[in-house]
């Protein structure tokens, strides 16, 4: 799975520190997720989506076996 | 080594105010633990005031060493808990640690590899050494059936919560 987060991010002016704060997760969680290292949960997803005001798939790339065959 | 969150540190509250109670709970159990350790230590000098003696000659001072550790353990928690009590900063960081998905899914995944560790070091004593001392043997074992016990029931208290 990869993740938009790093690019809208930047397009936003927003870093990593604010963002982490805003969702009340640790920075290092933003890290693991932009880098793709970390699936984040339905819960923290939906909130990222939130927060960018776009749905989880515009945000989430799921890859072939995570999608339905 | 800074961020590494204890075993039992996870925790689901909402907001400082819950994380506030939930530390006030543990600084009773803190409290509890220095009482039951200042007990042991006074029923060791009762003990020995009455001639009473051990089955080695150092048991006496790991008694006293591990009863010791737990009340200084105890007592450090203790003002820890109550510094970060009064300070909302401290409280905000510590709760975003704790709560951080994460972190659990990293305390999780540890507490399996140490667990997988742990009885493999249990079973390595009990094949090398156990047949040789019964008691080490009968400890280990009962460990072993306390463990499969314990999971068994939280298994299915957990499978019906979720």
């Amino acid at each position: 799975m990869k993740t938009r987060i790093s690019e809208l991010r930047s397009e936003r002016g927003i870093t990593q520190i604010a963002l982490a704060e805003a969702l009340s997760v640790t920075r290092q969680t933003i890290i693991s997720l932009e880098s793709g290292r970390y699936k984040a949960s339905l819960v923290l997803a939906h909130k990222i989506a939130q927060y960018f005001g776009m749905t989880i798939e515009e945000i989430f790339i799921f890859e072939d076996e995570e999608n339905l065959q | 080594m800074k961020n590494v969150l204890g075993v039992f540190c996870n925790s689901d509250v909402s907001n400082n105010e819950e994380l506030k109670a939930q530390l006030r709970k543990k600084n009773v159990f803190m409290v509890l633990l220095l009482i039951i350790s200042g007990l042991a230590m006074l029923g060791l000098i009762i003990y020995e005031s009455n001639g009473g003696e051990y089955v080695g000659d150092k048991n006496g001072w790991f008694y006293r060493g591990a009863c010791t550790g737990i009340a200084f353990a105890a007592v450090i928690f203790l003002f820890r808990n109550l510094n970060t009590i009064k300070d909302e900063k401290k409280l905000t960081e510590l709760r975003i640690e704790i709560t951080d998905e994460r972190n659990i899914a990293i305390n999780a995944a540890a507490v399996r590899a140490a667990l997988a560790v742990m009885f493999a070091a249990m079973f390595v004593i009990m094949l090398s050494s156990g047949f040789v001392l019964l008691d080490v043997y009968t400890a280990l074992v009962f460990l072993f059936a306390l463990f499969m016990v314990s999971y068994a029931a939280a298994y299915r208290r957990y499978s019906e919560k979720m």
